[in-house]
């Protein structure tokens, strides 16, 4: 996995950026998420670039699930992999996810939704499996084969492992940064249509990660390529 | 400071060195000294046979995390690669990778027309083993294992491979990138009796 570490005059500078192309552009955040649901703001305010929009996540117990619940088709769709006690469901703006670790604890098994709300809701657009090594990802499994906006774009899925303090996690979507809180303390699905280099199979995310009250704790880049 | 901890502190150090050398700093030139960006020639048709042929120069060559660039050398020109490290610069697909050029697929997902890559020519493509088992992508669908035959493919969630001949005893030579640690080449393996595997195919070969 290439994580590169930024610096605060980094952030800056993506700050004053992101602004200008929001400004020069008229783009507005999303005002729903892909199931349809109002996107809100975070109740604590991160210090990075606004606007901010939080997924919603949840823990949920694999034999709780409802069945044609995301978290539901899921478990049923990874039935070959022994399920760890629960899995983390995510609804973001670009993209829905479910992750858990396996019953061993020896990887990670996701599956990625896409942008249409009730499409998600009956199926998944993709997927990824990743081993464990000390309980760390080696490799963010980045997904970009199947996954569509409403309007075509793609929509590319990666596994981020926070570090150990983090509460949330902060992806720059161009003009407006999307909050994914941490949950169930296993890495988490983010997802993005933006920096997506089809011709190379490779996908950069802008990342900064944060604690309980919102500080910054570090910001990265993580550069994720299609693999295995 | 003691002597006996001056040791230890000394023994950690170096420890320290030579870990972070073989983690971080392996790179080869591989990539860089022989690997190119050239576009793909649109064939018309693709057929079995044929496709067999270009894996067959794949076979006795590296393996590289999200890699797809190789020569015809029949050997592993950067071996000891660091595992799941896409920056190593090294020979070889992995086992998507390898799939991807052998079926001749192109970048665009919805495009199921034969891309011929050249063995140079440094690309993975758009699929993980995952995607191709889920038949993502206008090329792929998933079939039942017991109709494939010839270069369709076995997928689980974590890796494929493509049958080369069957056995009588059911199993299958299976012709893969397998891992850093084996490189590319065929291998006999029960794949189609593993539940965590589906059946794969890429269509519209020729006869």
């Amino acid at each position: 996995m290439h994580v590169r570490a930024r610096g605060i005059g980094t952030l800056v500078a993506i700050v004053v950026f992101t602004s200008a192309g929001g400004c020069a552009q008229g783009n507005s955040p999303p005002t729903r998420l892909v199931d349809g649901s109002p996107a809100r703001v975070p109740t604590v305010g991160l210090v990075a670039p606004k606007p901010q929009i939080v997924t919603k996540a949840a823990l949920v117990r694999p034999s709780r699930a409802p069945r044609h619940s995301l978290a539901g088709k899921c478990v049923s769709e990874s039935h070959h992999h022994p399920m760890g006690s629960a899995v983390v469901v995510r609804v973001g703006t670009t993209g829905s996810s479910v992750t858990f670790r396996t019953g061993s604890g020896l990887a990670l098994v996701g599956c990625d939704g896409d942008a249409s709300g009730k499409r998600a809701a009956l199926s998944f657009c993709g997927g990824a499996y990743a081993r464990l090594e000390r309980g760390r990802l080696s490799d963010p499994r980045l997904d970009l084969a199947g996954c569509t906006t409403t309007s075509g774009d793609t929509v590319a899925f990666a596994w981020f492992q926070p570090g150990p303090k983090t509460s949330s996690v902060a992806v720059r979507q161009g003009h407006y940064v999307e909050i994914y809180p941490v949950v169930g303390r296993i890495p988490v699905r983010i997802s993005t249509t933006e920096n997506i280099a089809a011709q190379d199979s490779r996908a950069t995310f802008d990342v900064s990660e944060h604690d309980a009250s919102g500080a910054l704790l570090r910001s990265s880049v993580l550069e994720a390529r299609v693999a295995g | 400071m003691s002597t006996r901890h001056s040791f230890v502190v000394g023994l950690a150090f170096g420890i320290g060195l030579v870990m972070a050398g073989s983690a971080a700093g392996y790179h080869t030139r591989f990539i860089a000294d022989n690997c190119n960006s050239a576009p793909p020639t649109p064939t018309p048709f693709i057929t079995r046979e044929g496709s067999a042929t270009v894996a067959l120069r794949a076979r006795y060559e590296g393996y590289q995390w999200a890699g797809g660039c190789w020569n015809d050398n029949d050997r592993d020109d950067s071996p000891n690669d660091p595992h799941e490290d896409p920056g190593t610069g090294g020979e070889g697909g992995d086992c998507s990778g390898f799939t991807f050029k052998v079926w001749r697929e192109s970048l665009v997902t919805s495009d199921a027309g034969f891309e011929q890559w050249g063995m140079l020519r440094n690309v993975h493509g758009p699929y993980t083993a995952a995607a191709f088992k889920a038949g993502t992508g206008a090329p792929n669908v998933t079939v039942s294992k017991a109709s494939l035959v010839k270069m369709d493919a076995l997928a689980s969630d974590g890796h494929i491979g493509l049958i080369y001949a069957t056995n009588p005893d059911g199993t299958d030579q299976i012709i893969e990138a397998k891992g850093e640690d084996y490189g590319t080449n065929i291998w006999t393996r029960a794949y189609r009796g593993n539940s965590s595997y589906t059946g794969v195919r890429r269509t519209g070969w020729s006869p």
